[in-house]
């Protein structure tokens, strides 16, 4: 796929269809003159979705129960499991020698997850790949995935390998709309659409021909995967509280807390700092803290104004007392990108951005880093450092250093505290 | 700071003291590249026309809780993508699987551009405008929206991240969703058009 292509064409076609002499001027106008109580029209409804990449895939920290064991997974998921709440399917179906099972299939009001793997192998020259992934059921309803992850790979060993070999997870998550209504079990449909891509080696023909000429790429009969699972509803507690800090008013609404998730509606006065900032959070249950990270999943809400949807990957059902969930603060991100790799012996960072914020970047980061012993410097517009891959570092305290040095933040806290009954 | 975020500073300036002009400058400004966003992702230019407007009307009655310090095109273009994707989720509709870009017989292979321009080019990139833009209608309205920061404007995984205000994860998962899909769906067409330029 010719990358350029496509944004060739999106922006040939908005200049033709968008023209430049194009003026809303007088219609802003317009509206501003009605006055702004109606000029400001009602705020669009938009689906809720929220993702954690970070919490995707290779959480370790948590036990692996049986059914999930070597799957990709995130903590809420697996809390769910060790429940002994996610059903297992083991559905295959083939593609010539590569099978394709579905492994497990999970549902509450906060969230569907499947999870899959590939396995099997394929001639030489012959691969497949992934196109789209589907989950409808049987009232009509389409899910939009949220987030997901996988691991694994292909041919391995220290011998040219004679066939591709298949040994990949993947794992998926769809949102549950808030205040969907769904029955106590699911009848679903996930498709999966794959393409086929069949590339032939000159010496396959006899004959040496243009790399371009060798490659085939087409579409495979889609598998599809028809099942029923459990739907747990979890419960509902509205704490209905507002704290204000900083001149900040959050209110925090209803809580829907799943065995695999804990969804809560967060919303801000003045509405527009909600749309620059993200909450770092913390949680206490009868006086426990709970281990959680603190950057968790957080969106716009359906609903709009100024309010957004918090989702804790984390299973946290069941777990009656009084809950204080804390906003510690609110993040932002500096508008720096980073990089990190290792060549097997040096663990490298890069990290890209304007001049005025990598200042910041690196005020805030070489302190930081001076404690490892690590020594940050700045070329090319960029800032560096590496280690060796070996040392015995907390990767985990270092990518800590430069989230903490790549977001600005508002101190609070917003500290909320109600009781959760018994489930 | 250059001439034209001096000139944008003023108009910010001018705005929070109530002066329309500073309104005007900043819609003169952005008006064109807000609705050409809104629209690739709503692909309904009245819609489009209408999420602007009404941007425009909230930075009049909220510029007082916009950071000057801070620039303000990102500030701007994400209340126009959220409310572009709340409109485009309103309006979605189910799209079928099975359809693919291009039913036509035309191949990539034809619609690849040529270095020497004659009118048969014009039909051709046209053609595969049409490709991309039928492609980009089967994405999910969040996935368009991060094709379209991505390709249309040319942000970075990061710059979406900020713009959004959304974990890079978010970013990087709708992303790549976005990409396995228009890869799924264009692919064919660009295998026929390398077999036919074979």
């Amino acid at each position: 796929m010719d990358e350029r292509l496509i944004a060739q064409s999106l922006q040939e076609q908005a200049r033709k269809d968008i023209p430049e002499d194009m003026n809303l001027i007088p219609q802003v106008y317009e509206r501003l003159g009605r006055g702004a109580r109606t000029a400001a029209r009602s705020r669009l409804s938009w689906a809720a979705v929220a993702i954690l990449g970070m919490l995707a895939v290779s959480v370790v920290a948590f036990a692996a129960s049986r059914l999930l064991q070597n799957l990709p997974r995130d903590p809420g998921l697996e809390g769910a499991s060790e429940a002994d709440l996610v059903t297992e399917l083991n559905m295959t179906q083939n593609i010539e020698d590569v099978a394709v099972t579905l492994d497990y299939a999970y549902a509450d009001s906060n969230r569907i997850s499947l999870g899959y793997h590939f396995s099997g192998t394929s001639p030489l020259g012959t691969t497949y790949e992934v196109t789209n992934e589907t989950l409808t059921d049987s009232e009509g309803r389409v899910f939009e995935g949220i987030f997901g992850g996988g691991g694994g790979g292909g041919s391995g060993g220290s011998e040219a390998p004679q066939v591709n070999t298949y040994n990949s997870a993947q794992y998926i998550t769809w949102d549950v709309p808030i205040g969907e209504e769904l029955s106590d079990e699911l009848n679903l449909r996930f498709v999966i659409e794959m393409n086929r891509i069949t590339t032939t080696r000159p010496d396959d023909a006899g004959t040496p021909q243009p790399v371009e000429n060798t490659l085939i790429i087409e579409s495979v009969e889609p598998l599809v995967y028809e099942f029923t699972v459990p739907f747990n509803p979890g419960q509902v507690v509205a704490p209905q509280q507002s704290v204000t800090a900083n001149d900040l008013t959050l209110t925090l609404r209803n809580l829907v807390i799943t065995p695999s998730m804990t969804r809560g509606t967060l919303c801000f006065d003045p509405q527009e700092v909600g749309d620059r900032y993200f909450p770092l959070i913390s949680l206490t249950i009868d006086g426990e803290s709970v281990a959680l990270e603190p950057e968790q999943n957080f969106e716009p809400d359906e609903e709009g104004n100024g309010c957004h949807v918090l989702r804790i990957v984390y299973s946290l059902f069941d777990r009656p007392g009084e809950w204080i969930l804390s906003i510690d603060r609110l993040a932002s991100y500096l508008p720096v990108s980073t990089a990190s790799g290792s060549n097997g012996t040096m663990q490298d960072y890069t990290i890209m951005g304007d001049a005025e914020y990598l200042a910041r970047v690196r005020a805030r980061l070489e302190p930081g880093l001076q404690e490892f012993g690590i020594e940050l410097t700045e070329s090319d517009g960029s800032l560096m450092f590496s280690f060796p891959a070996a040392d015995a570092l907390d990767l985990r305290a270092i990518n800590l250093l430069i989230a903490d040095a790549t977001r600005e933040s508002m101190p609070g806290p917003w500290v909320f505290r109600f009781n959760v009954p018994p489930a | 700071m250059d001439e034209r975020q001096a000139a944008l500073a003023h108009a910010i300036a001018r705005l929070r003291r109530g002066d329309m002009g500073g309104l005007e400058s900043l819609m003169e400004a952005y008006q064109v590249k807000a609705v050409r966003t809104a629209y690739l992702i709503t692909r309904d230019r009245a819609a489009a026309e209408d999420i602007v407007q009404s941007a425009f009307v909230r930075v009049y009655e909220r510029i007082h809780q916009f950071n000057p310090d801070r620039p303000f095109e990102p500030y701007f273009l994400r209340i126009v993508i959220n409310d572009a994707v709340k409109a485009a989720s309103r309006s979605q509709r189910v799209v079928s699987i099975d359809a693919e870009v291009g039913e036509s017989d035309v191949t990539l292979a034809e619609l690849l551009p040529d270095p020497t321009p004659d009118p048969a080019d014009e039909a051709e990139r046209l053609e595969i405008q049409r490709a991309v833009w039928e492609a980009m209608e089967k994405l999910t309205p969040k996935q368009r929206a991060v094709a379209v920061l991505r390709y249309a404007l040319g942000y970075s995984e990061a710059e979406i991240a900020q713009s959004l205000t959304l974990p890079a994860g978010t970013i990087k998962w709708r992303l790549h969703a976005a990409r396995q899909r228009l890869h799924g769906l264009l692919s064919p067409l660009w295998n026929e058009s390398v077999e036919g330029k074979g």
